[in-house]
């Protein structure tokens, strides 16, 4: 079940987005897109997601010609930046909508799904939080039930687009570590979207570095930190401020 | 020894921001002289009648048809506007189409224009003579002189409420919330029904209530196409006018409170769920 995208592009009105992008992600692999804004890297990942689509260029995930399947059929778990919970339910009744919205031959009982959201709150250390309302809980905490909502679908991949890019240093660090243990136990390959070269070498067992639409670098933190292939790519990681490379 | 009325009931919260005496004073002056005093002196007028002539005065049949014409009517537009206002507004916000600015902006004009003016020209356009009167009729739907043609006109002046309250409400809901529910395996008709809609209804409702609320009070454009027959197309607001011009102002007063309490309680009930709606999020 890994993951095959291939010479991807997409023009904007204006510009390209993405530029002829191609790599491989092997099953259960936690990759970072890492780049400054506009390099595309958002583009790409919700052309993974179905919410967008390219010009030209594929992608096959499990044998499947993955830009043919809607996305409502991918069950591509998406966590957006923002989080874009459902504000008029709460947060049981948003972890639970995935499976609420099945079709009824494959829509688990009641029970079923109240069992599950219980179990998923546990999983992201939300429990007893159920019946508020996302506005009653803090921003580290909705980032969680959105990551509980992308996981009750079981996604065959997870994207998250900034996942804490709205949260501050303190709680993105807690959030960081207790993300890659979760990744970790269950498994599911997964691509987060970052601009944070700190963050991408912290979590991600592969990272790719954009610029301009086209993938710069894309190996180990240890191998893009080690021996910068191009130009930008090493003026990227010079910039970081307080970024202590492994090296 | 002073005492220090720690528990006590207080006026307000100590707080930072300045002119909250100067501010509520104004409101309460404010309010009296608009609203408040001239309510009081019409809930004082009709009782010179007693309660029995009061009674009789409300409930003559006559009284009652011009009522029930003027809320039946003024809820059937505020319905028909929400359903089509919601259409609209989401159109002109979802979606670009050439000239949807002079689309825009002419959502405006039932706001802008004299009813008078639209009045006339509704009932010019729907006269069994007019451009859409003639193929009505044809069709054996009469519409200007009827019932039918009070619900016309209040549609008409009724649709910017809606259309105004939720617009910026659905631009503010942005693409997300839908995108999600799509990731999450929701078809296009659960993300309306189960998303959208529940995000708009508080709003929708808003601007239902002041459709309705606008439409129990209009004259200048109904009275135009109504055709003003007694006990079929009279509306209540022309009933006091025709009451007026008799001199029988205590009557007149006597409709004019009874929509007042109407109106009020049922825009106290539409705000209750309002408030019930919005509470949750």
């Amino acid at each position: 079940m890994s993951l095959v995208i291939d010479s991807i592009a997409k023009r904007f009105a204006s510009y390209a987005a993405l530029d002829g992008v191609s790599f491989h992600v092997p099953q259960g692999a936690f990759v970072a897109l890492l780049g400054p804004s506009g390099s595309g890297k958002t583009t790409l990942l919700r052309i993974l997601g179905g919410l967008e689509f390219p010009d030209s260029g594929t992608v096959r995930f499990a044998d499947l010609n993955w830009l043919g399947v809607p996305a409502r059929d991918r069950r591509a778990g998406f966590v957006f930046q923002h989080y874009a919970l459902f504000r008029h339910m709460t947060v049981a009744q948003n972890i639970a909508f995935g499976l609420r919205v099945r079709r009824w031959h494959k829509r688990p009982p009641r029970a079923e799904i109240n069992r599950r959201v219980e179990e998923l709150l546990g999983l992201v250390q939300l429990d007893g939080l159920g019946m508020r309302y996302p506005s009653q809980i803090s921003g580290g905490q909705q980032q969680r039930v959105a990551l509980a909502r992308a996981l009750a679908i079981e996604p065959r991949m997870l994207l998250l687009d900034e996942p804490f890019g709205a949260l501050d240093a303190k709680v993105r660090k807690e959030l960081r570590g207790w993300l890659r243990s979760l990744h970790e136990r269950l498994g599911i390959t997964s691509i987060f979207v970052t601009h944070d070269q700190e963050e991408a070498f912290a979590l991600a067992d592969l990272v790719a570095v954009m610029n301009k639409g086209r993938i710069e670098q894309y190996g180990t933190p240890q191998d893009v930190i080690r021996a910068p292939r191009t130009p930008f790519v090493a003026e990227f990681l010079e910039r970081a401020p307080g970024a202590a490379p492994l090296a | 020894m002073a005492a220090i009325p720690s528990t006590a009931f207080r006026w307000r919260e100590p707080g930072v921001l300045p002119g909250f005496g100067l501010s509520l004073g104004f409101t309460v002056f404010y309010l009296s002289a608009i609203v408040l005093i001239p309510l009081a002196a019409l809930l004082i007028r009709p009782w010179e009648l007693g309660w029995v002539g009061f009674w009789e005065a409300v409930t003559a049949p006559r009284v009652l048809a011009s009522l029930k014409l003027s809320f039946g009517g003024a809820a059937i537009a505020a319905l028909v506007n929400a359903v089509f206002g919601l259409i609209v507004a989401w159109a002109l916000v979802r979606y670009r189409f050439p000239f949807k600015r002079l689309v825009d902006a002419l959502v405006d004009l039932p706001f802008a224009l004299p009813t008078a003016v639209a009045g006339i020209a509704l009932s010019t356009l729907y006269a069994p003579n007019g451009w859409l009167g003639a193929p009505l009729a044809a069709w054996g739907l009469k519409v200007a002189y009827t019932p039918l043609g009070v619900v016309v006109a209040l549609v008409f002046i009724g649709l910017p409420f809606v259309v105004r309250t939720l617009q910026p409400v659905i631009s503010e809901l942005g693409a997300e919330a839908e995108e999600a529910a799509a990731t999450l395996g929701a078809s296009r008709a659960q993300t309306l029904i189960r998303v959208v809609f529940p995000a708009l209804a508080p709003a929708l409702l808003t601007g239902t209530a002041l459709a309705f609320a606008r439409a129990v009070g209009e004259y200048g454009s109904v009275i135009f196409i109504a055709g003003n027959l007694p006990m079929v197309s009279e509306i209540a607001p022309l009933l006091i006018v025709i009451k007026l011009e008799q001199f029988d102002y205590a009557g007149a007063a006597a409709i004019g409170v009874v929509m007042l309490a109407a109106s009020f309680l049922i825009i106290l009930a539409l705000n209750l769920v309002q408030s019930l709606l919005a509470t949750r999020r």
